[in-house]
């Protein structure tokens, strides 16, 4: 027997451990609250808008009408104003996700302990893990096929708009 | 993999999945007016949190002690303003003008929106116990076994019929190995018997061939562990039983699987104990032998997986030492010497004391061996009395009978016709199997069902499995953390002291091990050859 199933095997846990703490690291936005504190939380959601040229703005969500959504840049940390039209798909991201990054090397590694039948207890572990973390990461989130642009309206800082004495310019 | 070994694995991950799946919530609500508000939150037994967004871009969050007079047209409540920025401006009781606000937002409370995956991660969590703990009770079903065998090729290893070469670890240690296979009549001169590798080893086996001889109505044919065979008719079942424990009849008068063990001295595992065999109405007492179904608990394997370990990453060098230092191969199993073998007794009425009979040994915790033992000092009497001196806590013993010897018997040997793959003849294992310079190698999951042609289609066989090969164990990399050079120094040098040390280790993995064992086996089956 050769070396080579043991280093592939090394290669996918080496991959497996990775895609585990990158998505572990994907940190929230400090504004967004944990899944108890919704109903006190004095922010917009975050939102990540994919224009139709495939430029994307995130940010937290500052107030939306019929022709156009304003959004608090994470980076820049200033209002930017995109046009409805130029929208091709949103993501709003209302409360801090639980990670379960973590059980997906447990998850790899634990049926080792099954011996032989963790050819069978892997797969399980497997599936499971990454589907418990895929779903953990998106426990929280609305897109564009589940919420209209009117609903969305609720998740703004300002969902009755941007009122009329502010200017965005002085919104942090 | 199988079809139905995958399509179980789907649908196990699936049901968890289901448990888990995603849930969209829908959890605020807004109202622009205060009737509204004051309908929708009405009839609610808890109330919620209010968000009143003002005109200006502040926002109050009051708690639930909220209300709005409708003849002011004031909200009044206790909570916290934020200005535009949302910075905060006050907290405490806070007075709003229905007028000044633009929308009010409610929100739901979301119960307990991790209790889904918590449960799915639960339920893994539950599978990794049940598994790690079948595993810890019978860790050669999970890590390691020699060749397992089985006529019938749907079986598990509670089920094997044999076991081929055990302690055949390396090798310069192979040899070859036959079990009784305690068939039943046949009809047909056709034999298949399906070869498994079950465990995380490599199987290399030069032979495998059936040893058969004719039996007619009442006779059969037993093997001893010197590899004779003798033509037996009669059987007189045991009368009574007695261990330290008590009355041990039940567990070893009838083959059903049902064994008698005991478990180990917590201070010394090489400690001995005595069990006194009677039977009576032993109406023809001329060359009697003694049938013995036993097999091993689990803890030479515990002490094999010990010394692996001990061995850590130094386990290549050791095992080249040992293929090229026959002293030092000898010494080896220097535990396994010191627990030693199952030493028969015979009662003579004439000295009116025990005189040793012979003893047995074979390696192994999974398969029953069924091996006999010809007695040779009985003086005659129509009762008989045995005594075993057996080690404590390593025997199961299913079943003892006595029976006649009517003659030693020469079976003929059966090489394979034909060996499936897969369900595919296998034409390059076949010749790798009556070559005696080759070697089949079966690696972790791997099943072979060999084929044999029975000599006369009319007669019916006693049949037996002759197996010759070795077999690599698998490192374990939890194992290579219990390096311990010196540990395994003792072992070899002076067994009786590192049983003596070991033994409360043992007894931690024995308690947890023995009741799981027993609780993992749902059925019994009835091994009796009359009623297969």
């Amino acid at each position: 027997m050769t070396l080579k199933p043991f280093r592939t095997m090394k290669t996918k846990i080496f991959i497996i451990v990775l895609i585990a703490i990158v998505i572990s690291s994907c940190s929230s936005p400090g504004y967004l609250p944990s899944s108890d504190k919704i109903d006190v939380n004095e922010y917009g959601s975050y939102i990540k808008l994919t224009q139709n040229n495939k430029s994307i703005i995130d940010g937290e969500l500052i107030a939306i009408d019929s022709n156009q959504i304003v959004v608090l840049t994470d980076k820049e940390k200033i209002c930017i104003t995109v046009p409805v039209g130029e929208v091709k798909k949103f993501s709003l991201e209302y409360a801090k996700p639980k990670h379960y990054g973590w059980s997906i090397p447990v998850g790899f590694l634990l049926p080792f302990i099954h011996g032989w039948y963790s050819i069978f207890t892997i797969p399980i572990h497997l599936i499971v893990t990454i589907s418990v973390t895929a779903s953990g990461e998106n426990a929280f989130k609305y897109n564009n096929k589940k919420m209209t642009y009117e609903e969305l309206k609720m998740f703004a800082r300002f969902p009755q708009g941007i009122p009329p004495d502010i200017d965005l310019a002085n919104v942090k | 993999m199988t079809i139905k070994t995958l399509l179980s694995v789907i649908a196990i991950a699936f049901f968890i999945l289901a448990i888990q799946s995603c849930v969209t919530h829908y959890f605020r609500s807004n109202y622009k007016d205060a009737n509204s508000l004051i309908h929708e939150t009405n009839n609610i037994q808890t109330k919620p949190y209010l968000k009143a967004h003002l005109k200006n871009g502040d926002v109050c969050i009051l708690k639930d002690s909220w209300g709005v007079d409708t003849i002011t047209n004031i909200l009044t409540g206790n909570g916290t303003k934020y200005n535009f920025n949302r910075a905060k401006v006050f907290e405490g009781s806070i007075s709003i003008l229905i007028d000044s606000v633009a929308i009010f937002e409610t929100n739901t409370k979301i119960v307990k929106p991790e209790a889904g995956r918590i449960t799915a991660l639960s339920i893994l969590a539950g599978l990794d116990v049940v598994v790690g703990l079948i595993c810890l009770a019978n860790p050669k079903a999970c890590f390691g076994s020699c060749p397992t065998f089985y006529i019938n090729e749907n079986d598990n290893f509670h089920y094997a019929d044999a076991e081929g070469f055990t302690n055949a670890i390396s090798p310069s240690m192979e040899y070859y190995d036959i079990d009784a296979l305690n068939n039943a009549d046949l009809t047909q001169n056709s034999f298949s018997i399906t070869m498994k590798n079950e465990a995380l080893e490599t199987h290399c086996v030069n032979e495998v061939k059936l040893l058969a001889y004719p039996r007619k109505q009442g006779e059969r044919v037993y093997h001893s562990p010197y590899n004779d065979f003798y033509l037996c008719e009669n059987n007189y079942p045991l009368t009574k039983a007695k261990g330290n424990e008590g009355d041990i009849t039940s567990l070893m008068k009838i083959e059903d699987k049902h064994e008698r063990f005991s478990f180990s001295d917590a201070n010394n595992l090489s400690s001995k104990e005595e069990i006194l065999l009677t039977f009576d109405n032993v109406y023809n007492a001329d060359d009697l032998g003694l049938i013995f179904n036993f097999r091993q608990t689990l803890m030479t394997t515990y002490l094999f997986y010990s010394a692996m370990g001990y061995m850590g990453d130094n386990v290549g060098d050791i095992f080249a030492i040992l293929e090229t230092d026959q002293e030092m191969r000898n010494k080896f199993d220097a535990t396994t010497k010191e627990l030693g073998q199952i030493d028969i007794y015979s009662w003579n009425e004439q000295i009116n004391g025990w005189e040793i009979e012979n003893g047995i040994y074979e390696t192994g915790p999974i398969a029953i061996n069924k091996q006999f033992i010809p007695l040779k000092n009985l003086s005659f009497n129509s009762t008989v009395k045995l005594k075993l001196v057996l080690n404590k806590g390593l025997w199961r013993i299913d079943y003892v009978a006595l029976t006649n010897i009517k003659e030693k018997v020469k079976p003929i040997e059966i090489a394979p016709g034909s060996i499936l793959n897969k369900g595919k003849p296998d034409n390059t294992a076949l010749s790798e199997i009556t070559d005696p310079g080759k070697h089949l190698i079966s690696m972790p999951g791997s099943e072979y069902k060999f084929n044999f042609t029975l000599p006369n289609p009319d007669t019916d066989y006693e049949l037996f499995l002759y197996s010759k090969g070795y077999y690599l164990e698998w490192m374990r990399e939890h194992w290579i953390k219990d390096k311990d050079l010196l540990k395994l120094k003792q072992m070899v040098d002076n067994p009786k002291k590192y049983l003596r040390d070991e033994a409360k280790s043992y007894k931690q993995y024995e308690s947890v091990m023995e009741q799981v064992f027993w609780n993992s086996k749902i059925d019994t089956k009835t091994f009796s050859y009359y009623e297969n």
